[in-house]
């Protein structure tokens, strides 16, 4: 294979890109609506969960260290059946880097740029990231690095203006498991643990690239955690600020709660922030996405990654346009299909599958290499 | 070998699309796949035609350097 690049990322790189792609397109649209006032708590659970998916993620990668998934499925299934599952991870990727990719245009078209057309915002978002992943996973980790600071102070910061503000009433909150345990189990399952939290499949084909291996796992897991936190802060944020109806009903909970901030007839329209901030959740996340099928790409194919940035960069563009006629249907797609029929294949049954027939492969090999 | 992957996974990905609007809107596989691919008068979607464009020249691009490539390390 001509891949004579190898490219590593710091464990702190890591933990930025995980917890920013996270935070991605889950502070954008509002999830677990149906749990009311309860979503946060639901949300505390997806996180637990999310770290024990992450787990398991990485107890996989253990199994072979320095491998990534795609490199598993071909040492476990073989040449042929493994190129296969491959080939739809590459077409589930790339599904997803799209889905994406339009939650940000719709935002962005329905905030700032209401003028724009959005095939004019998909392809220019589309350029930036295939530029970053022309130049490489390591360009991507040291971007993150610049922009965390950011991205970190401005969240505390929106809190704190809505806070000040006055329009953040705890009362929203309650009362606590006002219907049961059920909504917030109904959210949970399958909703929070594939998304975002099974999303980290994706990461499966850069945690192997970690500068200490040894270490990634912890690490990932940590800022798995720590981006819950944070869902669970802006989770609380927008329901103390809009009431568990409003949420439910804005297209763009954290973008409104941004908006109610008026301080001394002076600091307003701080909603621009939060568009800030999920400009690049966006760009990390669709870039992983996409970056987990170019490595898809190189193994079948047998070429160098970057050799398919341009052409496959386009086609994302062009599936983001027709994934959907509007955004009611985009996100009908999103809730009623995509869990349920991609997410939960990708995302549990294939690596669960894959694990007994890991482990009994390494033993078989184990017991060749003593005999 | 890019061409044939380009058009391979640009057949794939408008099928899925596809698949999921017929199961969404309970209608035939060709209608949703016909309105996927329309350009509607009035629309920006050639903009999106065009940037596919750009990608499947690059790939015929790459594809053709790749071939010179190739030939010259055989010839060496």
């Amino acid at each position: 294979m001509k891949n004579n690049l190898v490219e590593k990322v710091s464990l702190f790189q890591l933990f930025i890109l995980i917890y920013i792609f996270e935070l991605g397109s889950a502070v954008v649209v509002g999830i677990g609506g149906e749990a009311k006032q309860d979503a946060w708590i639901a949300e505390c659970i997806g996180t637990v969960c999310g770290v024990g998916i992450t787990g398991f993620y990485v107890y996989i990668l253990k199994k072979l260290p320095g491998k990534n998934l795609f490199e598993i499925l071909i040492f476990t299934f073989g040449k042929w059946i493994g190129r296969a599952v491959i080939f739809l991870y590459i077409v589930y990727f790339f599904y997803i880097a799209a889905r994406v990719l339009r939650d940000f245009c719709e935002l962005m078209s329905s905030t700032i740029f209401e003028k724009t057309p959005i095939e004019v915002i998909a392809l220019t978002m589309m350029m930036v990231i295939v530029y970053m992943i022309y130049l490489g996973l390591e360009v991507m980790g040291r971007t993150s690095e610049i922009f965390i600071p950011y991205i970190f102070s401005f969240a505390l910061i929106i809190g704190l203006l809505v806070f000040l503000t006055g329009e953040i009433e705890f009362n929203n909150l309650l009362p606590i498991f006002g219907e049961g345990f059920g909504p917030i189990l109904k959210v949970v399952f399958p909703g929070f643990i594939t998304f975002p939290y099974g999303e980290m499949i994706a990461f499966t084909l850069i945690i192997p690239y970690a500068t200490k291996f040894a270490n990634a796992g912890k690490t990932s897991m940590i800022a798995v955690l720590a981006s819950g936190i944070t869902l669970v802060y802006t989770m609380i944020l927008q329901l103390t600020t809009l009431g568990p109806e409003m949420r439910e009903r804005a297209n763009f909970p954290t973008l409104s709660a941004a908006r109610e901030i008026s301080l001394l007839d002076f600091i307003e329209r701080v909603d621009l922030v939060v568009v800030f901030i999920v400009m690049f959740g966006i760009i990390v996340k669709v870039s992983v996405f996409f970056f987990g099928g170019l490595k898809g790409l190189e193994i079948i194919f047998n070429r160098p990654y970057r050799t398919m940035v341009v052409p496959m960069g386009a086609i994302i563009a062009f599936i983001t346009i027709v994934i959907s006629e509007n955004y009611a249907e985009h996100i009908q797609e999103g809730v009623k299909v995509v869990p349920m029929y991609l997410h939960i294949p990708f995302q549990f049954l294939f690596p669960l599958t894959l694990l007994p027939f890991l482990i009994y492969k390494i033993k078989k090999q184990q017991k060749e290499k003593q005999q | 070998m890019v061409t044939i992957s380009f058009a391979i996974l640009l057949t794939c990905l408008i099928g899925l699309i596809a698949i999921i609007d017929t199961f969404i809107y309970q209608s035939s596989f060709l209608y949703p796949l016909l309105t996927i691919l329309r350009i509607n008068p009035g629309t920006n979607k050639w903009m999106v035609y065009f940037g596919l464009g750009i990608g499947l020249i690059s790939s015929l691009i790459v594809d053709y350097r790749l071939k010179k490539e190739k030939g010259l390390n055989k010839n060496n």
